[in-house]
């Protein structure tokens, strides 16, 4: 190939390295802590902060309004004129010229109307970050602490509970259903946001990064409270509904929480009505009061599926209760007969039905489509895990020993590199900053390859690049030595380094092979931290091989091609 | 040739005894020390990290909002969220450098926040944090605790092991005063995490005060998890050295490939006793480590044997010890160097780093010397005896003729065939001599 050619291939790598390091490099430098944390937090948090927030500017705006409606837009508000001249061509009026707070009031169709495009624009600022957050270069839990799970499912408990053996294909099923009912759970997370991966056929892997707080991990597993049947207040339900179309800027607090108005006596509690929306979330609906006190919890149902009312043909929802579950349940139901229950998953309401009559173990509850039907039984279902989990192994790191970690390891990289710089000029002279400058690129598409395949970056992965920082230039060294023995054999500058590079192609090829072997080996068949480890010192090795046989062999000759071709190798006089 | 030629074969019988000593020491270790040091990974059990800690600051919380805390090297920020919208605030252990100084500065942060300073002139600096950060404040007092500043009085290792009894297995970590405790359980009797985690914990804050115990790291691995893992690192071992084989097979003569696997096999069992001998622990950093070396060590024996092989049909009128000598010599800078820059980069990590990093650091440095020992004194003379028993490397008129044979009619190879890949190079360099 052609030098240029060449040129353009080193370039080419250089700038997909660099679109591959981009959102890495964003996120940890340009993103301030504080959007970090709302940014990695789960769908429900990033909404209750975007109403939070759209709560808190709407009332502000409304507060300055009411002192002078001359005021100017504040600028941290410009983005609502874009929105409001659209709405004034549509609208077909006349764009204001000026933008006083009372032509940006005018712009908008309503109160409600205002709110939305200031929740939108705080929510897509968040998701988009929360997009960049997949595509960048992660630490592991080992190093920013957190904790993770591996549970393995119950198959003696569930068959002996079933009195029927499992397949290995149903308990792999059991499975799918037990993390689609955690991720349910994920909600009442809080801080950060668990990732749930099955792995094999009947373990599943939870990872919780930051708070690893073992106790709410063992009620985020048994469920315990995440579903309740709890009865509805009527008059208090529409007194509360009406109330809140006056007020939308009282709905939520700042934090995002929906707010308990005055008026609401103690025992009674204010909760939203969702229904799940397109994009997987939920959907307010309205709002409803509820009876603060806890009719049943929901761990005592023990199933739950979609039917058909033999007479009626409506899909109907039914679901067992165990046997203290349906002494509570009769109670609370022929207490209430006639009023409204709630399903309330999370602190939302999920379903309500009317209670015909008081019931004790088999419940049948009716008046909703198919989908609905089929929504609440899944939602009734996440009350209990069909498949009971063991915990096979966990691991939990506190962040400050992750923090010592990282110093630790960072420290050892650049004090590594730094010897083997030194090292490699004095064994070398020019050619060793040739080496040390491969050595350097090999480190930015090592990482950049990392990034760009969302590798995480753990404490073995460290090792890993600590081990290629020392391994790469063993490539060069091959090279170097070659062109030394051809030089001494009093062959010109420009005919050594040819035939150094030739003679050691093979030799590197077979040296590196072999520890790629061992590397991909391990990363296919090894334990999740030993995956890290091979796969940067897999990646490593082919980056140094190319570095090596490619970049350094274009800087030689670029070197030996112009007017003053030298080749600087060693310290010793010729 | 320019280089000095360093009389390696001489060696041989120096070399091979040297390495039975060292394999004797390693397998009378391993039936004097009771065999492996084996870690949880693969005996089931539970590990904790403790650090036992003064408690430096106490914090509540009464108000109506949600306030957020977190501690990042002695920093303390806060995440409000209240009727001003959401606030970030933070307090630099720079500014704010003793406990007493955080805890004012926190008290008049925010309204119904409640900062005291439990050890008023503790420094922030020394701020450590286990679990449960970022934490969301409430009216339940959450407590921070500062690593143990005062250098006369700490917790010995006798004094842990003491209140723990003996079934607990009990390790310093880093410096002694800091009081950081790596503690290790059993788990004979199939306990699930929480019941181990919660003894522990009771039998150190019935010792130590509740609120001086900070957990740094927790690990439990049940009896599932260890057994499948002891079979999968056998299988990972067998797997990558039979591939390794074939490579070498492939790309080499049987005798190389036969030199090297011995070599190969020697060096993961002088780990291996190394490991045993200095009771480290053996856990699945330890295969990694293992494998790397194999992989590392095999580099180092292929860049050699591709010098002989290389040299073979251009050096005929040198005995096969010359040979050797000749290849071994002019390879040696090369394999020391690289051997030099790989101990550069790792042996910071095994001087900074702690817990399974520095073992796998320590195993890595190791393997490296006894890398670059096997494959310049062991390997060649390994090589040198397999090829003079199957006679057919050295380079007697056979030989030669088998090598003016190659150019000629390359596929007529008389005793091994070359495979393809030697055969074109073979090819290429007869072109150019």
């Amino acid at each position: 190939m052609k030098k240029r050619g060449r040129l353009v291939v080193v370039l080419l790598v250089a700038v997909v390295c660099g679109i591959f390091l981009y959102p890495t490099v964003r996120w940890y430098a340009f993103v301030p802590q504080e959007t970090k944390d709302l940014a990695t937090g789960s769908m429900i948090q990033i909404r209750e902060y975007a109403q939070g927030q759209a709560s808190r500017g709407l009332r502000e705006l409304k507060d300055m309004f009411y002192e002078d409606p001359d005021t100017d837009v504040p600028d941290e508000y410009s983005f609502l004129i874009d929105v409001a001249k659209d709405n004034y061509k549509n609208m077909k009026s006349d764009v204001p010229k000026t933008w006083t707070l009372e032509n940006l009031f005018r712009g908008f169709y309503t109160e409600k109307d205002l709110f939305d495009t200031i929740e939108n624009e705080y929510r897509t600022e968040l998701i988009d970050l929360k997009t960049l957050s997949g595509r960048i270069l992660q630490l592991g839990l080992d190093l920013r602490g957190g904790m993770s799970i591996l549970l393995e499912a119950d198959v003696a408990a569930y068959e002996e509970k079933h009195s029927e053996s499992a397949s290995s294909s149903e308990v792999a099923e059991l499975i799918s259903e037990d993390i689609a009912i955690l991720n349910e759970r994920i909600d009442q997370f809080g801080v950060s946001e668990p990732n749930i991966r099955k792995q094999g056929s009947d373990q599943i892997l939870i990872e919780i990064p930051g708070a690893a707080d073992p106790e709410r991990v063992n009620s985020f597993l048994k469920g315990k409270g995440s579903l309740t049947f709890q009865i509805v207040d009527e008059e208090l339900t529409s007194e509360l509904n009406t109330y809140f179309a006056a007020n939308p800027s009282e709905i939520y607090s700042d934090s995002g929480q929906l707010m308990q108005p005055d008026f609401l006596p103690a025992g009674k509690i204010a909760t939203a009505y969702y229904v799940n929306d397109e994009y997987g979330l939920d959907e307010l609906a309205s709002y409803v009061v509820l009876d603060e006190e806890i009719g049943l919890d929901g761990i005592h149902i023990t199933n739950a599926s979609v039917g058909t009312n033999a007479i009626t043909a409506q899909p109907t929802v039914n679901f067992e209760l165990d046997s203290e579950g349906g002494e509570l349940f009769y109670k609370l139901t022929s207490t209430h007969t006639g009023e409204r229950m709630a399903v309330v998953q999370d602190g939302k309401v999920k379903a309500m039905a009317t209670i015909t009559e008081g019931i004790r173990n088999n419940v049948q509850i009716t008046g909703f489509d198919q989908d609905e039907a089929s929504d609440l039984s899944v939602t009734l279902k996440t009350a209990a895990l069909p498949i009971e989990l063991i915990v096979v192994s966990q691991q939990a790191v506190g962040a400050s020993l992750g923090e010592d970690t990282v110093e630790a390891g960072l420290i050892a990289i650049l004090v590594g590199l730094a010897l083997v710089f030194i090292f490699m000029i004095v064994i070398y002279k020019g050619s060793g900053i040739y080496a040390d400058i491969a050595l350097l690129f090999n480190l930015v598409i090592l990482i950049s390859v990392l990034s760009a395949f969302n590798l995480t970056l753990t404490l073995t992965s460290i090792a890993g690049l600590v081990l290629t920082v020392g391994m790469a230039v063993d490539a060069n060294v091959i090279i170097l030595e070659r062109i030394k023995e051809e030089l001494s054999l009093g062959k010109s500058a420009e005919s050594s380094v040819k035939a150094g590079f030739a003679k050691a192609f093979w030799t590197i090829m077979d040296a590196n092979v072999t520890t790629i072997i061992a590397a991909l080996v391990l990363s296919q068949l090894g334990s999740g931290s030993i995956k890290g480890f091979a796969n940067t010192l897999a990646v490593g090795i082919v980056s140094s091989m190319f570095n090596a046989l490619f970049v350094v062999k274009l800087m030689y000759d670029a070197s030996l091609s112009g007017k003053n071709p030298r080749l600087s190798i060693s310290w010793r006089k010729k | 040739m320019a280089k000095k030629t360093y009389p390696i074969t001489k060696f041989r019988f120096i070399a091979v005894t040297l390495s039975a000593i060292l394999l004797a020491v390693g397998i009378i270790s391993y039936f004097a020390l009771g065999g492996f040091n084996l870690g949880i990974d693969f005996q089931s059990g539970f590990s904790q990290r403790v650090q036992i800690a003064p408690a430096t600051l106490s914090l509540t919380y009464s108000g109506e909002d949600t306030v957020t805390l977190d501690v990042s090297n002695g920093d303390v920020s806060l995440i409000v969220r209240d009727g001003m919208g959401s606030r970030y605030l933070e307090f630099p252990a720079a500014t704010y450098s003793t406990a007493d100084q955080m805890a004012e500065a926190l008290n008049g942060a925010v309204e119904g926040l409640s900062a005291v300073a439990l050890d008023g002139s503790a420094p922030m600096t020394s701020l450590i944090t286990g679990f449960g950060l970022p934490a969301t404040l409430d009216d339940s007092a959450l407590i921070l605790n500062g690593a143990n500043t005062d250098t006369s009085n700490y917790i010995t290792i006798d004094e842990m092991r003491s209140v723990l009894g003996s079934e607990a297995q009990v390790q310093i970590v880093s410096d002694e005063k800091l009081q950081i405790f790596q503690i290790r359980l059993a788990n004979e009797d199939g306990l699930l995490e929480d019941e181990l985690s919660d003894q522990l914990f009771a039998d150190l804050s019935g010792e130590f005060g509740e609120d001086s115990i900070v957990i740094l790291q927790s690990d439990f691995v049940g009896p599932k998890y260890s057994s499948t893992l002891v079979s999968g690192s056998i299988l990972i071992v067998v797997v990558a050295i039979a591939l390794i084989l074939l490579y070498i097979w492939f790309r080499f003569k049987l005798a190389y490939a036969l030199a090297a696997i011995i070599t190969l096999v020697h060096d993961t069992f002088l780990l291996i006793g190394f490991i045993v001998l200095l009771r480290l622990e053996v856990s699945s950093t330890t295969i990694a480590a293992l494998l790397t070396i194999i992989g590392y060590s095999l580099n180092n024996v292929i860049v050699i044997f591709d010098r002989i092989r290389e040299n073979r049909p251009l050096l005929t009128d040198l005995t096969v010890m010359e040979l050797i000598d000749t290849s071994v010599s002019q390879s040696l800078s090369r394999t020391l160097f690289s051997s030099l820059t790989t101990v550069f980069a790792i042996l910071p990590l095994a001087i900074f780093a702690s817990g399974a990093i520095q073992l796998f650091a320590i195993e890595m440095v190791f393997g490296i010397v006894v890398g670059a020992y096997s494959s310049n004194l062991l390997a060649p003379a390994l090589f040198m005896w397999i090829s003079k028993d199957k006679k057919d490397d050295s380079p007697s008129p056979a030989a030669k003729a088998e090598v003016k044979e190659i150019p000629a009619s390359p596929k007529e190879n008389v005793e091994v065939p070359i495979p393809t890949a030697e055969r074109k190079l073979s090819g290429k360099r007869k072109k150019k001599k």
